[in-house]
C-alpha cells in the first residue's frame, strides 16, 4: 500500500468489503419486535399518547359542548348561576393575581435585586407554598382563623365564639388564592430580574440616573413582559382553583365556575353532564387565554434567559435590617402560621378546643393512620394511583421525550402546545372530559371504567405528562447529538443506541419527572373528587369529606399527614438537583 | 467640551470574595489626554476603569480626584462621566434617539435643545436616519456608535471606554478604529480607553497605560512602551518579543561568548530583546537556529525558529525565503544598536 497517500480516502477493488449494514447486523441480536424498532418508533409512540391523552378527551368535551349545536351553549351560559358563577371567578382570579403580584414582585425585587441576606432561605420558604396543596392551605387558614382557632385560643386571640369565621367567602378565597400563587409571580419576576443586564442599569446612572431612578426608567420597561406573564399565570391558576373556593365558598354558597361544576354534578348526577359541559369548555376558555397570552409574552419579548453580567444589588442601607424582618415576618403570617394552626388542630379531640397538656392527643393520627377504612384505603389508594402514574410517565416519557427534542419547527410547537393542554386547563375541565369519555362502556371490550381507579389514573396520566415530559426532553436536547452519531458510526442501531447511549444520561431528568409526578398527583383534589367513587376515594377526597361532615381535626390530620410525606419527596428531589436540567424543579 | 485631569491615589480593590484585582496603585492623568489601559484579559483594567467611573469604591486608603474634586465617594450619576460599555448596554426598550437623549430628558432639557443636540450626535457619530430605529434593528456597528452618542450626551468631563470594538468582528473594528482615534482627536476630551489589543492601544493613544496582574507594568507613549520596555512582560506582552540572555561587558553585547552589538551603558547579565522584525536570516550572523516550523502569509513568511542553546524566537523574513521547516539558520541582526532589557 506504498501508493496510498496518507489522509487521502482511497477504494481499491482489491480490498473491498460487502459493507454491514449496521441496523442489520443488529436485527440479529435483537427479538423480533425490537428490531422493527427504528429512529420513527419514538415519533409515533408520541403521536400516540399526545392523541389518547389530550386530543380525544378535549374533542369529546368539544363535541358535547357544541353538538347540539350552538343555541344550548348560549343559553346554559345566559342562566343567572352560571352568570354569578362567571363574575365570581373573574373577581377573585383578579384581585388575588393583584395580591400575588404585589407580594411575589416586592419578594422578586428583595431576593433578585437587593443586598438582603439568607436569600436562599427565603426563596425556599416562599416556594413552599407551591408545594401545599390548595385545600391544605384552605384548611390551615380555617383554623387559623376560626372562632375556636386553637392557636389563636392559646394565646388567647381568639375571635368570640359564635362569630363567623372571617376567611369564608369571597375575601377569604382572594386572599388565599393571592398567598398560594405569589410562589409562581416571584419565580416568574426572579427570572425576569435576572434577564435584566446589569450594565444596563450602570449605563442608566452614567447618564445621571440615581440607582432607583435607573430601574424604574429602564429596568422596570424591561421587566414588563415578566409581569404580564406573572399576571396571566396567576390569574389562569386561580380561575382554575378547585380547593380553596370549594373549602371557603361552598359553605357560603358563594361559587365560581369549577365550584358550580362541581355542585351541578355532586347534586343532580351525571344527567348534567352535558350543561356542565358548556361550563366546563367556558373555563377552558377564560384559562386557555390566559395561557396563551403568558406563553406568548414570555416568548416574544423575554427571549433573553439569563443577563451576562447580573444586576449590581441594590444597597438597602439602613432599610436593609426592617426589610429583612419584614419578609420573615411575612412569611410566619403566611406559611408558618396557618401551618401551625393545622398542627394544632390536628393534636385535639374535638374541634373547638383549646390546645394545652390536658387536650394534646395523637389520637386523630391513629384514627386516620390505622383505624379508619376509609382513610386507611384513601392513603393507598393515592400512593397507588400517584406512584402509578409516575411509574407509566416515566417510561412513557423517555420515547417520547425523544422525539419531541429531535423535532424541530411547527410540528414542534403543535404537539407541545397539545401536551401542555391537559396540565394547564383546570382539572376540573379534564374531569368532565373524562367522564364524558368513559361515562359509556369502552367499545368492543364492554368494560367501563366510570367508578373505577382506572379513570381516575388516566386523567393523571393525561394531565401530568407534561411533568414528566418537559425534564426528560430538556434533557435529550442538552446531549450532545453527536454521542449519538458516533454511536451510529460504531455500528449501534437506533434501539441500541438509545437504550445504552442515550437512556442512561437522561435517567435523572427521568426520575425528577416521576417525582414531580407523584407530588402533584399526591396533592390532587380537583380531579379526584369529581370522578371518585366509594372504594377509590384518595387523599384530597378524604380531606375534603371530612371538612365537609365536620370532623375538622381528622382532616387536619391527613393533611399534616401529606404535607409531611410531600416536604420528604421534595427534600429528596432537591438533593439530585445538581444532576438535572436547569428549571426541571419548580422551587429552584 | 473639555477634559478633567484625573489623580489616582493608593487606589487598591479588594473585591468582597477576597479577589485581590488591583493593587495599590496611583497614576496621573492630564486635561484631554487620550490613555489606553492596556493588559490580558484578568489584569484588572476593568475595575480600575469602573473605580475611576464610580461604579466601584477603592479600598479604604484610595483617593480619585478629577481635577481638584475629591470624588471618591461621589457614585457615577454625580460624576459626570461618559461611559461606553464592552457590551454596548443600550436601552432596548427605547429607540435610538431615546437612548442618546436620556441624559438629557433626565435633566428635563427643552425639546428644541433635544433636538438639536440629537442631530449634532448623531451626525458626529455617523448614524444619521437611524434616530427612529430600535436598538434590536441596529448591526453591531451601529450600535457601538449609538453608544458613543450617548455617553457624549451627558457632555462628560472624561470619557470612558471599556473594550469598546472587542465585540465587532476584526474588518469593522479596524475600521472604527480609525474613525474613533479621528472622533476623540476632534473632541478633546480626556478618554480613558481599555483594551487588550496592543494595535489599538498603539493607534489611539497618547500615552498607554500596561497593566499586569493588577499592578501597573509601564506607563508611557506608545514609542516609549515598544522601543523601551521597562520589563520582560511588557516586552513580551508588546510585539511578541522574545528575550534572548546576553551578556554585556567590554564595550559590546555578547550572546553565547558572540559579540553581536556595541553597547556601553551597563555591565551584566542583559536580554536582548528581539521581535519578528529585529532579525534576519544571515550566513554570517552570530546567532544560529533550527527552523520548527514556517507560515507563508503573502506579504511575509514567518519562522519560528529554536535557538541553539536559547528560546524559541519568532523571525519575519521575505515571502520568497527558501529556508523552511527542518532547516538550520545563521540570522543576524537587522539593527546596529539593538533594544536591550537590564533584568
Ligand atoms: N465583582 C467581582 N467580584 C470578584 N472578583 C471580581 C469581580 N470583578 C472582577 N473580579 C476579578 O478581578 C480580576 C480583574 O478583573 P477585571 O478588572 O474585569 O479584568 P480585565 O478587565 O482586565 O479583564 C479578575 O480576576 C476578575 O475575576
Ligand atoms: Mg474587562
Amino acid at each position: 500500500m506504498s501508493d496510498q497517500t496518507i489522509g487521502a480516502p482511497v477504494h481499491t477493488t482489491r480490498h473491498h468489503v460487502e459493507p454491514k449494514d449496521p441496523a442489520k447486523s443488529l436485527s440479529q441480536r435483537v427479538p423480533f419486535a425490537l428490531s422493527r424498532m427504528d429512529a420513527s418508533t419514538p415519533y409515533w409512540v408520541l403521536v400516540i399518547a399526545v392523541v389518547l391523552l389530550a386530543v380525544f378527551p378535549f374533542g369529546r368535551l368539544l363535541i358535547a359542548a357544541f353538538g347540539p349545536g350552538i343555541e344550548p351553549f348560549i343559553a346554559e351560559l345566559s342562566r343567572s348561576a352560571s352568570i354569578r358563577a362567571t363574575v365570581n371567578t373573574f373577581d377573585v382570579a383578579l384581585w388575588s393575581s393583584f395580591i400575588s403580584l404585589g407580594l411575589g414582585g416586592a419578594l422578586a425585587f428583595l431576593v433578585g435585586a437587593t443586598d438582603m441576606r439568607g436569600k436562599r432561605a427565603v426563596s425556599v420558604a416562599f416556594l413552599l407554598p407551591l408545594m401545599i396543596a390548595p385545600q391544605v392551605t384552605a384548611l390551615a387558614w380555617l383554623q387559623l382563623f376560626g372562632p375556636s382557632s386553637a392557636l389563636l385560643q392559646s394565646i388567647g386571640l381568639a375571635p368570640p365564639s359564635g362569630s363567623a369565621n372571617p376567611i369564608y367567602g369571597r375575601g377569604g378565597i382572594i386572599l388565599l388564592l393571592g398567598v398560594q400563587h405569589t410562589a409562581l409571580a416571584f419565580i416568574t419576576l426572579r427570572a425576569g430580574l435576572r434577564a435584566i443586564p446589569g450594565d444596563v442599569i450602570e449605563a442608566a446612572r452614567a447618564c445621571g440616573a440615581s440607582s432607583w431612578r435607573a430601574f424604574s426608567f429602564v429596568g422596570l420597561p424591561m421587566l414588563a413582559p415578566f409581569l404580564a406573564a406573572a399576571f396571566a399565570l396567576c390569574f389562569v391558576s386561580s380561575v382554575g382553583n378547585f380547593g380553596i373556593p370549594a373549602l371557603l365558598g361552598m359553605p357560603e354558597n358563594y361559587l365560581t365556575l369549577p365550584t358550580l361544576i362541581y355542585q351541578r354534578l355532586a347534586s343532580f348526577g351525571t344527567g348534567m353532564i352535558p350543561r356542565v359541559a358548556t361550563l366546563a369548555v367556558l373555563v377552558s376558555f377564560i384559562a386557555g387565554i390566559g395561557t396563551i397570552i403568558s406563553a406568548f409574552v414570555l416568548a416574544r419579548y423575554a427571549t433573553r434567559i439569563e443577563a451576562d453580567k447580573p444586576l449590581a444589588p441594590f444597597r438597602l442601607g439602613r432599610a436593609r435590617l426592617p426589610a429583612e424582618l419584614g419578609v420573615w415576618g411575612l412569611n410566619v403570617l403566611l406559611l408558618v402560621a396557618p401551618l401551625t394552626a393545622l398542627i394544632a388542630a390536628s393534636l385535639l379531640p374535638s374541634y373547638g378546643m383549646p390546645l394545652n397538656a390536658e387536650t394534646f392527643t395523637l389520637g386523630n393520627y391513629a384514627e386516620v393512620l390505622f383505624r379508619q377504612d376509609v382513610t386507611t384505603r384513601a392513603f393507598m389508594n393515592s400512593f397507588m394511583l400517584a406512584g402509578s402514574a409516575a411509574l407509566l410517565l416515566m417510561m412513557l416519557s423517555l420515547p417520547s421525550g425523544y422525539a419531541l427534542s429531535r423535532l424541530s419547527g411547527r410540528r414542534r410547537v403543535v404537539l407541545e402546545a397539545l401536551v401542555e393542554t391537559p396540565y394547564a386547563l383546570p382539572g376540573i375541565v379534564l374531569a368532565i372530559a373524562m367522564i364524558l369519555l368513559f361515562i359509556r362502556p369502552l367499545p368492543l371490550v364492554n368494560v367501563s371504567l366510570y367508578g373505577t381507579y382506572g379513570i381516575i389514573l388516566i386523567a393523571y396520566l393525561s394531565s401530568f405528562y407534561v411533568l414528566a415530559l418537559r425534564p426528560v426532553t430538556a434533557a435529550f436536547s442538552q446531549l450532545d447529538p453527536r454521542l449519538e452519531e458516533a454511536a451510529a458510526m460504531c455500528g449501534a442501531g437506533f434501539w441500541h443506541r438509545f437504550t445504552r447511549v442515550l437512556v442512561p444520561g437522561v435517567l435523572p431528568a427521568a426520575a425528577a419527572g416521576g417525582v414531580l409526578v407523584f407530588l402533584t398527583a399526591f396533592n390532587e383534589l380537583t380531579v379526584s373528587a369529581l370522578l371518585w367513587s366509594s372504594g377509590t376515594e384518595t387523599l384530597g377526597v378524604v380531606l375534603f369529606n371530612f371538612e365537609d361532615g365536620g370532623y375538622t381535626t381528622l382532616a387536619s390530620a391527613v393533611a399534616v399527614v401529606t404535607v409531611l410525606v410531600v416536604l420528604t419527596l421534595v427534600a429528596l428531589l432537591d438533593s439530585l438537583a445538581h444532576r438535572l436540567p436547569r428549571g426541571t424543579l419548580p422551587w429552584r | 467640551m473639555g477634559g478633567a485631569g484625573i489623580h489616582l491615589t493608593d487606589c487598591a480593590k479588594t473585591f468582597p470574595d477576597g479577589t485581590r484585582a488591583l493593587l495599590p496603585l496611583s497614576l496621573e492623568i492630564a486635561p484631554r489626554e487620550k490613555v489606553v489601559i492596556l493588559g490580558p484579559s484578568g489584569c484588572g483594567k476593568t475595575t480600575l476603569l469602573r473605580i475611576i467611573a464610580g461604579l466601584e469604591t477603592p479600598d479604604l486608603e484610595g483617593s480619585v480626584y478629577f481635577d481638584d474634586d475629591d470624588v471618591t465617594g461621589l457614585p457615577i450619576e454625580a460624576r459626570r462621566v461618559g461611559m461606553v460599555f464592552q457590551s454596548y448596554a443600550l436601552f432596548p426598550t427605547l429607540t435610538v434617539a431615546g437612548n442618546i437623549l436620556f441624559p438629557l430628558r433626565l435633566k428635563k432639557v427643552p425639546k428644541e435643545i433635544q433636538e438639536t443636540r440629537l442631530a449634532q450626535l448623531a451626525s458626529f457619530v455617523g448614524i444619521e436616519g437611524l434616530e427612529h430605529r430600535h436598538i434590536h434593528e441596529l448591526s453591531g456597528g451601529q450600535k457601538q456608535r449609538v453608544a458613543l452618542a450617548r455617553a457624549l450626551a451627558v457632555e462628560p468631563r472624561i470619557l470612558l471606554l471599556d473594550e469598546p470594538l472587542t465585540a465587532l468582528d476584526a474588518a469593522l473594528r479596524e475600521r472604527l478604529r480609525a474613525e474613533l482615534s479621528s472622533l476623540l482627536d476632534q473632541l478633546g476630551v480626556t478618554a480613558i480607553y481599555v483594551t487588550h489589543d496592543q494595535a489599538e492601544a498603539m493607534a489611539l493613544a497618547d500615552r498607554i497605560v500596561v497593566m499586569d496582574r493588577g499592578a501597573i507594568a509601564q506607563v508611557g507613549t506608545p514609542f516609549e512602551i515598544y522601543e523601551k520596555p521597562a520589563s520582560p512582560f511588557v516586552a513580551k506582552f508588546i510585539g511578541a518579543a522574545a528575550l534572548i540572555p546576553a551578556h554585556a561587558h567590554d564595550g559590546g553585547i555578547h550572546v553565547q561568548g558572540q559579540r553581536i552589538a556595541s553597547y556601553a551603558d551597563k555591565r551584566g547579565d542583559v536580554f536582548l530583546v528581539a521581535r519578528p522584525e529585529d532579525l534576519v536570516p544571515d550566513d554570517e550572523g552570530p546567532l544560529q537556529g533550527e527552523v520548527t516550523a514556517a507560515t507563508y502569509f503573502g506579504d511575509r513568511k514567518r519562522l519560528h525558529i529554536t535557538l541553539t542553546d536559547g528560546p524559541p524566537i519568532i523571525v519575519d523574513t521575505p515571502p520568497d525565503t527558501s529556508i523552511d521547516a527542518g532547516d538550520t539558520t545563521r540570522l543576524g541582526l537587522v539593527n546596529d544598536t539593538p533594544r536591550i532589557l537590564t533584568p
